[in-house]
């Protein structure tokens, strides 16, 4: 078991961590570090996002393993939890306070004088589109004004580790951008932001830094693309749209790479082990054919297929149990990381884990 | 959102981790801002003023042909009888059950107690400031009917009023006790076993404060309300009344204190240590 360190700054360090809630294993053997900046949180149902979530924020214990934010374990400790803003996935609040009452009420349990709590409150609640309905009842409220106050209280003493949990849930389009924007807002000053959805898309648009976890283990860590290029066991595929795909079929076959391909109504869908090449082949064998291609194209590159591949991956592998130690497969890669500069630990390393996989 | 706000840069660091005080007076004073805003207080009001009534009305009713000795004897019974049923047996058990036992209980069967469990509050301030909140109330409401009844009981008879009041002020303080105490009880099963709170609450105050301050003999010592009924001078009644102890009233004191700070220190020690969590995320 690790020892609390000192202050590490924003970030988010767990190894080992493992919870189990009776016989039934939430999480499991989980490393990981996060420093600064925006990370997405993605996993099926029940895959153990909340968990983790609440493991860090202080409002569960681990059965194995620590976890530490900003090198403090969080549970029932003021120190590490007055430096945590977290938003709760359950739409549950104080039904009869105000929306000002609500988050001002939780920021003076972060610290601040009444008076002071009050004007962030109102600041907080502002940013997030509440301003006319703050002294409003939070029990009259819609599904997404009572999301925008859950986002409020979660920001409202300015924290460096931001957990939200399904943050864009029963939020319409404009909301999530006002949402997302000040999420993003909050990474960029230096806060660690780990939000976790079901909304893909979202995620994609707003960060490329994911973390997967299925069947409660973490399967993979970093940036999609070089999560995606570490995939070197799953063929990338290749959608070329075309009136005539048996002919472009007869042209490539055989070309080094390409290790299948399959028809579709829109045209042929190449499988290969070399992206790069397979498109210069094609564009080559284009030209000199003459056949007529409206678009190539890669579909799993995007977030939704690597999410779909790796928790295919996952649930095909070893799961928790004694298999998952010999289904351990990892590649570690480092890779370019944007403004924040790369912690020690890789934190900022792509990584894909093997089913029971470890950091 | 003004542009002038949106164009703010965010910032990171969060104030220093609030002291014991503060946490207390801001968990105590939202306690009490739900409670006067929610339906328990109302259910509590309406309890203690049908009680009231019934006691004046019976007070007055028996007031029919009888001399005037005769009367000032009824009215100072029907006081006593009052503080006895009304008071001792009913609104003592039912004040602190409905403000303090739900008040980690629900919190945590609703969800809301994510909400300070993930702020920087240490556990104790937490628990003691929802304990201080529904024992505030508890007395106030005990405290202010009882003298609304002795006021309203004997309005009519100046020198009663005035003679009866010290003994009001004693059943008054020994209810008072009794409901401070009370309060930690139901906060230490509310936070014990959350999901159960009110049943827990209700069987330990029924059977151990409620059935046991009738038992024979030396039993009567496990109920605070018996102790609490002799500090305020009433009969002490239930099954061999001969043989029940005499209770010594600064030993009475401090029983029920003491057994109120042990209750407390329990409650503080459950709810830090508890995970509180709800459902298998």
């Amino acid at each position: 078991m690790s020892t609390p360190s000192q202050d590490e700054g924003a970030s988010i360090r767990a190894v080992r961590l493992t919870k189990w809630y009776g016989r039934v294993t939430a999480l499991q053997d989980v490393s990981l570090h996060l420093g600064p900046g925006l990370w997405g949180l993605l996993g099926p149902n029940g895959s153990g996002k909340t968990t983790f979530m609440r493991l860090v924020a202080g409002q569960l214990k681990s059965a194995i393993g620590d976890v530490f934010v900003c090198g403090k374990r969080p549970f029932a400790n003021p120190e590490a939890l007055r430096r945590i803003g977290f938003c709760p996935e359950a739409d549950a609040m104080y039904d009869e306070l105000t929306g000002l009452e609500h988050v001002a009420t939780l920021a003076e349990l972060s610290g601040f004088s009444a008076k002071e709590a009050k004007e962030r409150a109102a600041d907080a609640l502002e940013r997030f589109g509440l301003k006319e309905a703050m002294e409003r009842k939070v029990g009259g409220y819609s599904r997404g004004m009572r999301q925008r106050v859950k986002l409020a209280q979660s920001v409202v003493h300015d924290p460096e580790v931001i957990l939200l949990d399904e943050p864009l849930t029963g939020t319409d389009p404009s909301s999530r951008q006002m949402i997302l924007g000040e999420i993003k807002r909050r990474a960029d000053a230096g806060a660690v932001v780990l939000f976790s959805t079901h909304v893909l898309p979202e995620i994609e648009a707003t960060t490329d830094q994911v973390l997967l976890i299925a069947r409660g283990q973490l399967v993979a860590q970093g940036r999609v693309h070089e999560i995606r290029s570490l995939l070197e066991e799953h063929p990338h595929h290749v959608r070329v749209i075309t009136p005539e795909p048996r002919r472009l079929a007869a042209l490539v076959v055989g070309v080094e790479g390409i290790v299948g391909m399959q028809f579709a109504p829109y045209g042929v869908e190449l499988m290969t082990y070399d992206p790069d090449a397979t498109y210069r082949v094609i564009a080559e064998k284009v030209v000199e054919a003459n056949v007529p291609v409206e678009s190539i194209t890669s579909p799993d590159a995007s977030l939704e297929a690597l999410f779909h591949y790796l928790v295919e991956r996952s649930s095909h592998g070893a799961g928790t149990g004694s298999d998952a130690a010999v289904g351990r497969a990892r590649m570690m890669m480092s890779g370019p990381q944007g403004a924040t500069p790369a912690p020690s630990a890789g934190g900022y390393q792509g990584q894909v884990q093997g089913p029971g996989g470890a950091a | 959102m003004s542009k002038k706000a949106a164009d703010t840069p965010a910032r990171v660091g969060p104030p220093a981790a609030p002291g014991f005080g503060h946490s207390f007076a801001v968990v105590f004073r939202t306690q009490i801002r739900r409670l006067v805003r929610g339906r328990k207080l109302r259910l509590g009001l309406i309890s203690t003023a049908l009680v009231l009534f019934a006691v004046v009305a019976a007070r007055y009713a028996s007031q029919r042909d009888v001399g005037a000795e005769r009367a000032r004897e009824l009215a100072a019974e029907a006081v006593e009888n009052g503080f006895s049923w009304g008071f001792f047996k009913l609104l003592v058990f039912l004040l602190p059950f409905l403000f303090t036992s739900g008040a980690i209980a629900e919190e945590v069967e609703s969800r809301t107690f994510a909400y300070v469990a993930s702020r920087p509050v240490s556990r104790p301030a937490l628990a003691l400031g929802k304990w201080a909140a529904g024992a505030t109330l508890t007395v106030a409401l005990l405290v202010g009917s009882g003298l609304v009844m002795h006021l309203a009981s004997l309005a009519t008879d100046p020198a009663t009023l005035v003679d009866a009041f010290p003994s009001t002020l004693k059943t008054l303080g020994a209810l008072a006790l009794l409901g401070i105490c009370y309060s930690a009880i139901c906060m230490l099963w509310g936070s014990m076993v959350p999901e159960a709170a009110g049943i827990v609450s209700a069987l330990y105050l029924g059977i151990v404060e409620w059935l046991l301050s009738f038992g024979p003999g030396s039993i009567r010592w496990v109920s605070m309300n018996y102790v609490g009924r002799r500090l305020a001078g009433l009969e002490p009644g239930g099954i061999l009344p001969e043989i029940a102890p005499e209770v010594d009233p600064l030993l009475g004191v401090g029983l029920i204190s003491g057994l109120t700070v042990v209750f407390l220190l329990f409650s503080v020690l459950v709810v830090q240590l508890s995970e509180y969590r709800f459902g298998h995320a």
